[in-house]
């Protein structure tokens, strides 16, 4: 019997992996990175650097979907098989729950099943679309913490707003089962917003072109989302930077001295408040708030796509109405882009004059929105009957193919060949061959 | 998968005694029969730079920038070295192989993809295209069955529609709201210095 579950969330910027029953996620950067003194660092060994200037970078996973194996393998075998790690496991003895994005093209499906039976040969597999997980999780502890309202997995109705390093998605799942046709993507990420952040300080300060990593750090540090773009964007016109509690500045890091950047409040620049010593510093004003702005506004860029807002709406025109007001009143966000701070606020702001009047908008944040689907997982490999219903075994998987598997994942069969309603489409079908032969 | 919309442009082909003009209606006769009459000062040709297909590629350019990994290409080859617990001589099936020495990109196999298993969407489209009307109604309905959770729509089809909001302009320099546009490059800028950096550092059209 297999003896643990690795629920592994493999997201383009990280992976979320841990054992369901250790209820620890550890996040590993899902990368190869090459530093400017040539040194390649394979996933966890990022963690150990500290000058990551004009670093490049080589991702697995491209746009949300897991394209190139041969670098996930390096990173992989790292994590799951090298010794030192946390999360050595032996994948013969050792159950797989994986996510995927929505909408993955079918080939990147098929070559994932077979890596993973074929290469790390994993006794039993799961793969499943990354926000379908949440339900797991007792979401009503989010909209009411001090007295939450029983909770039985999975939840009744959930739209999950997941934005991510390469896009968002907004997935509405109703009893735990993902409304496909009510799927929308935007097209505008962590990536798109560290980019542009970059671009935009470039322009103005200093040139940054090469320092993704940086600016990605910045972006953390300092960007937030107005709810009050007009009013802001004219403050920071008008005013004095000195006089502007916009305005802040970012000490660069200085790798010589190995010391880290960091965000301070402004000082201008005649009087050097720390004396003569020779630090870079980038003033950032309306930059803060106009980056991740395209959050909700891609129009801006003449992207042809609406912001979260209005795409949740778009949703939820796919799904049927008795549906609607219960799923505006159960939104969850998650992915590292809920972290940036006045996000709900601006969601809320925004769609409550979309929605319907007579419906409830409620919108909450998990504490961690980027482990938060992991724990979803954690939460569905500990019940062991529903993850036997869904899971594939190596074994059926060498019995019955990869065709099937991938069927199987898309819950289009449920049990194996020969068995159930899926076994009679078979013989009709066999029969109606043989009719056509006698013909 | 990038949309595709048809822009209008300012080619024409021109026949014996008739023009061919893609333009819209109401622009159509500016561009008339080839005439040997000098053309128009710069500013008063039509100037529709906004929507026109140029203007759409270095958008669409520019987005592709933004969704780039790295400023500058790079190749990181990753080591042969294996990890300890799994020897790298292991015989791998036919399969691994195959995947593990696969060097496509995301849009080959989005291509691919498109290709093998058409979405309902992109079947209809391409009805359209043939019957040349739009059955509409009826094929759309058959599509969105809005009382079950329905296929998966497939990448292109799942993104987001156009925004209904207008779209806003900023100054290309500050950041400012974008009230003027250059003459030459059709960039927003927001006032006279701003306006002034942009000639001088930034203008795609420096000798125009």
């Amino acid at each position: 019997m297999p003896s643990a579950t690795l629920v592994v969330d493999n997201g383009s910027y990280t992976i979320k992996a841990g054992f369901a029953t250790g209820k620890t996620c550890i996040t590993i950067p899902n990368c190869i990175a090459r530093t400017r003194d040539k040194r390649v660092l394979i996933g966890q060994q990022l963690e150990n650097c500290r000058d990551f200037g004009s670093a490049v970078f080589r991702r697995p996973v491209e746009k949300g979907y897991l394209v190139n194996w041969e670098a996930e393998k390096e990173i992989w075998d790292r994590a799951f098989l090298d010794s030192e790690s946390k999360l050595k496991c032996d994948p013969r003895n050792t159950i797989l729950l994986l996510t995927e994005a929505p909408n993955a093209p079918s080939t990147l499906q098929t070559n994932c099943d077979q890596m993973v039976f074929e290469e790390y040969e994993f006794s039993a597999y799961y793969r499943c679309i990354g926000p379908t997980l949440i339900p797991w999780n007792d979401i009503n502890t989010l909209y009411s913490p001090e007295n939450p309202p029983p909770f039985r997995p999975p939840a009744e109705a959930v739209v999950v707003v997941d934005s991510g390093f390469s896009h968002t998605h907004i997935t509405p799942i109703i009893n735990g089962q993902l409304w496909n046709a009510a799927v929308r993507r935007i097209d505008i990420g962590g990536k798109f917003l560290t980019n542009y952040l970059k671009e935009m300080v470039s322009t103005r300060t200093w040139n940054m072109m090469e320092e993704t990593y940086l600016i990605n750090q910045v972006k953390e540090s300092v960007c937030y989302i107005s709810t009050n773009f007009n009013d802001e964007l004219e403050k920071c016109h008008s005013m004095k930077k000195a006089a502007n509690d916009i305005v802040v500045d970012y000490v660069l890091p200085d790798y010589n001295s190995g010391k880290g950047g960091y965000r301070r409040p402004h000082v201008p620049k005649k009087q050097p408040a720390f004396g003569s010593n020779d630090e870079q510093v980038m003033e950032l004003s309306d930059e803060r708030f106009s980056v991740p702005e395209l959050l909700f506004t891609p129009q801006d860029i003449g992207l042809a796509q609406a912001g979260i807002a209005e795409t949740i709406m778009q949703s939820l025109e796919s799904v049927p109405e008795r549906y609607r007001s219960l799923l505006l009143a159960n939104i969850v966000v998650v992915g590292g882009n809920a972290n940036i701070q006045g996000f709900l606020e601006r969601l809320e702001m925004e769609l409550r004059p979309l929605a319907p009047a007579e419906s409830v908008v409620r919108i909450a944040k998990p504490d961690n929105p980027v482990t938060y689907t992991w724990q979803g997982g954690a939460v569905l490999a500990g019940d062991k009957a529903e993850m036997k219903r869904r899971q594939v075994t190596r074994a059926e998987y060498m019995e019955y193919g990869s065709v099937w598997c991938a069927k199987k994942m898309a819950g289009e069969v449920s049990g194996v060949p020969g068995t159930g309603p899926t076994g009679a489409v078979e013989k009709e079908n066999r029969s109606h061959k043989k009719k056509r032969a006698e013909d | 998968m990038p949309t595709i919309q048809v822009l209008p442009n300012t080619s024409t082909s021109s026949g014996a005694n008739w023009t061919y003009s893609n333009l819209p209606p109401a622009l159509a006769h500016t561009n008339s029969l080839p005439s040997n009459a000098p053309r128009a000062p710069r500013a008063k040709r039509a100037n529709n730079t906004e929507n026109s297909a140029a203007r759409q590629r270095q958008i669409n350019s520019r987005i592709l920038d933004l969704e780039r990994d790295n400023y500058r290409d790079a190749v990181i080859v990753v080591g042969k070295g294996g990890v300890a617990g799994r020897s790298s001589s292991r015989n791998k099936s036919q399969n691994v192989r195959r995947i593990l020495a696969s060097q496509k990109t995301f849009a080959n196999h989005l291509a691919d993809e498109e290709a093998l298993h058409p979405t309902p969407a992109a079947v209809h489209r391409q009805r359209v295209e043939e019957d040349g009307m739009d059955l509409d109604g009826v094929l759309k309905e058959g599509l969105m069955d809005a009382q079950g959770p329905g296929q998966p729509l497939g990448y292109a089809a799942s993104a987001s529609r156009p925004s209904a909001k207008p779209k806003r302009v900023f100054c290309e320099i500050c950041g400012y709201w974008g009230k003027y546009k250059c003459q030459k490059c059709s960039a927003r800028y927001c006032g006279l210095q701003c306006g002034g950096v942009h000639s001088e550092t930034k203008c795609n059209k420096f000798y125009a």
